[in-house]
């Protein structure tokens, strides 16, 4: 596959604000339970951990793909796996990229309709999402959803401010001890945070449209960093705000979190918050179908505009056989399992194959 | 492209319009249990098209809560909106009999319904204060026990009550909750008690000035006034005129800060409960002389005795209660490591728990006279 052309190549900052808002969605509105179950009042040390392991594997991603510099991870496979076992693998990734599309237009219908429209009917709201995306990416393509994260991350970031209001509440000594998790519970924490930490996978597709190709990796790095400070944070001050059991029947901490908040001018800032979140999600909903249809284009070799036709009718229709609360919440966590695998895991494997397969093709010739 | 647009924006007319004038907003709820029978009442407020807003307050009565719910509905013409409630009641039966979580868990699972909804204790019936007329110069009931217990949980002695503290407390393995205990004096609610709760049941009540000691060692924010009664013996340098057994002194708490650590776990558990408070003095109930640098100090320890006392008074009322507002066990549970406390255990540890007390005050001013 040859490098993009210039005009639709993208500078290297913008991998910061695409690495970032595409983790930052609907996770952290209601990862600290997740991770509370699991590793108790040491939630927080979770974060930090799945953080530091993020930013080796972006580094471990980031020399994968810097052997060939045009490479994304479709042609990677072709490359590493041969045509036909490299095409299911592709395959897998494009129905990975499907499904966390789908979990976050049905986390964000789902939350927005239990706290503001309760008889709005689920498909309408994922049907809204869905023609937002298609109509979206139809006209723009990659640079749009360069400049709509650009955008959003600085529509949204100023929430940071107000969630330390909750701290009026907090009871610090939830905290303490510290370090009283089990290494295995630790673990299971770690590997809960990964829904909400997912996202810089799509580094290897987004890496041969940067311009600067050195520079990359640097902005990658900052913006998981800011990701994980920012999971870390809310994490922190839910586990202080929260009793522990109450924190383990609360779905959507952070917004409860927000029924705090009070100001002269709004007394429910909650309300404020879910419209405004649909800016934060809405670089994720863009990001994960462009990386799709671009997965699309690898598989069937056809124009990425008309797969925008076949993939969001498709996640459409498995957004709307779920109804059930738990149904949704089973959903999610088989994609914070599947991505924690193909995210967390495999680019290790993947970086060793490729080296191994580079390293064949020298001796051969 | 176009028309997908257009159908989006038609599709936005499906959510349900709220017109105000159909609009009913509960601001108060009360809930009582009289035998078999619950009995709910809320006060409704309505907006008039003349601009004028009334308040209404409907009573119904059911053998089950939820259907207090329905049949309240059933009395309007308008639609119950409950995104404004501010205050909910609940009678001290109910509280004492069933505890009052099944009720409360309503609130909470409401997305409508904030978490700073103020939640109280009808003494002896709640919906007798809900239906009570005397309002000052409120519109409704629910706006004035609002303003009342958001006044006295900022800054006298009543331990704040919102609904996210009292689940809080409820979840929290070691420390119980508190709701003000709300009663009516010539028709008009106040606050006269503290509730004290054990889980979800309330288990007696404390005094204002019980509470005093509550909200300082709970929370160790603004307390208010304390009036404090000293032995005309302990202070004797500073009388000017002996006259009668006691001299009261009233204070205003400027500062505190409190520290309770766990200083022993076994065999039994011991706490050590420090208080310091930087204080005024607003008034004294004799004459006493000047207070200077050299005799300050009479007066200073004069009234950490009576402190102390008093303290551990309120820690073995509390004690006899079952109840621990203060923490103990949270603050046990949480310095121990490699534990869970089950609230079982802690009903056990608490009986045998030994606190000591040790209260330190200064007195910083004593106003425009010394």
């Amino acid at each position: 596959m040859k490098t993009p052309r210039e005009r639709l190549s993208i500078n290297a900052y913008l991998v910061f604000f695409l690495v970032h808002t595409v983790q930052i969605g609907l996770g952290i509105v209601g990862v600290q339970r997740v991770i509370f179950v699991e590793a108790r009042q040491d939630a927080w040390i979770a974060v930090l951990l799945s953080g530091l392991w993020i930013h080796l594997v972006v580094f471990v991603i980031c020399q994968t793909l810097k052997q060939t510099e045009h490479d994304n991870i479709f042609s990677l496979h072709t490359f590493v796996y041969g045509r036909v076992f490299g095409w299911m693998v592709n395959a897998a990734v494009v129905v990975y990229f499907l499904m966390a599309y789908t979990s976050i237009l049905l986390g964000y219908v789902e939350m927005a309709l239990t706290w503001m429209y309760p008889d709005f009917p689920l498909w309408g709201g994922a049907l809204i999402l869905v023609v937002l995306t298609v109509y979206a990416l139809y006209g723009g393509g990659f640079r749009l959803v360069a400049g709509v994260s650009f955008i959003t991350f600085f529509m949204a970031i100023w929430i940071v401010v107000v969630v330390f209001q909750p701290l009026k509440y907090a009871e610090w000594i939830h905290l303490l001890p510290i370090f009283e998790a089990t290494p295995k519970q630790m673990a299971n924490g770690v590997l809960k945070t990964a829904y909400t930490m997912l996202g810089f996978e799509v580094l290897y597709i987004i890496y041969p449209f940067v311009k600067e190709k050195e520079r990359a990796h640097r902005y990658a790095q900052l913006g998981v960093l800011l990701t994980t400070f920012l999971v870390a944070v809310v994490t922190v001050i839910a586990i202080a705000f929260f009793s522990p059991k109450q924190l383990e029947v609360t779905i959507w901490a952070s917004l409860s979190m927000f029924t705090i908040v009070k100001f002269p001018f709004i007394e429910r800032f909650e309300y404020v918050v879910i419209p405004l979140w649909l800016l934060v999600i809405l670089p994720n909903l863009l990001m994960f179908m462009w990386a799709m249809t671009r997965g699309g284009k690898a598989l069937f070799h056809v124009k990425q505009k008309y797969l925008l036709f076949v993939f969001g009718p498709m996640s459409f229709f498995v957004a709307i056989l779920f109804k059930r609360r738990a149904t949704i919440n089973e959903f999610i966590d088989q994609v914070g399992w599947y991505g924690f695998w193909l995210s967390f895991v495999y680019p290790f494997i993947l970086y060793m194959l490729v080296k191994y397969k580079a390293w064949m093709r020298e001796k051969k010739q | 492209m176009k028309w997908l647009l257009m159908f989006t924006l038609l599709l936005s007319g499906c959510v349900q319009p709220r017109v105000l004038e159909r609009q009913g907003i509960i601001t108060a709820a009360g809930f009582d249990k009289e035998g078999k029978q619950y009995k709910g009442a809320s006060v409704m407020l309505s907006f008039q098209t003349t601009g004028s807003s009334m308040s209404e307050v409907i009573e119904a009565t059911d053998v089950t809560s939820k259907g207090v719910r329905q049949d309240l509905e059933a009395q309007t013409s308008h639609d119950l909106g409950s995104g404004q409630i501010r205050v909910a009641v609940y009678g001290k039966e109910l509280a004492e009999k069933e505890g009052i979580y099944p009720l409360t868990d309503t609130l909470q699972r409401d997305a409508n319904i904030g978490s700073l909804v103020y939640l109280a204790v009808g003494d002896p019936s709640a919906v007798d204060i809900i239906k009570s007329k005397k309002t000052e110069d409120t519109p409704d009931i629910g706006t004035y026990l609002y303003r009342l217990i958001e006044k006295n949980a900022k800054t006298e002695s009543v331990l704040a009550a919102t609904l996210h503290e009292f689940i809080a407390h409820y979840y929290d393995v070691g420390k119980d909750p508190t709701l003000p205990c709300l009663t009516l004096r010539d028709g008009k609610p106040i606050i006269q008690h503290v509730a004290l709760f054990k889980g979800d049941r309330y288990v007696g009540r404390a005094s204002l000035d019980e509470s005093f000691y509550i909200k300082l060692l709970a929370s160790g924010r603004n307390v208010g006034i304390k009036d404090v009664p000293l032995l005309v013996d302990d202070i004797s340098p500073l009388i000017v005129k002996k006259r009668g057994k006691k001299v009261n002194i009233v204070l205003n708490e400027i500062r505190t800060k409190r520290n309770i650590t766990l200083v022993q776990q076994k065999p039994t558990p011991r706490f050590q409960a420090s208080i310091e408070i930087e204080s005024e003095i607003l008034e004294t109930s004799t004459k006493l002389k000047p207070i200077t640098k050299d005799n300050v100090h009479i007066l200073e320890r004069a009234i950490e005795k009576q402190m102390k006392k008093e303290v551990e008074r309120v820690l073995h009322k509390l004690k006899s209660y079952k109840t621990d507002p203060i923490g103990f066990g949270q603050i046990y549970d949480h310095s121990v490591r490699k534990l869970q406390l089950t609230p079982k255990q802690w009903d056990k540890l608490y009986q045998d728990t030994q606190i000591d007390v040790d209260v330190n005050v200064s007195i910083l001013r004593t106003g425009t006279i010394d």
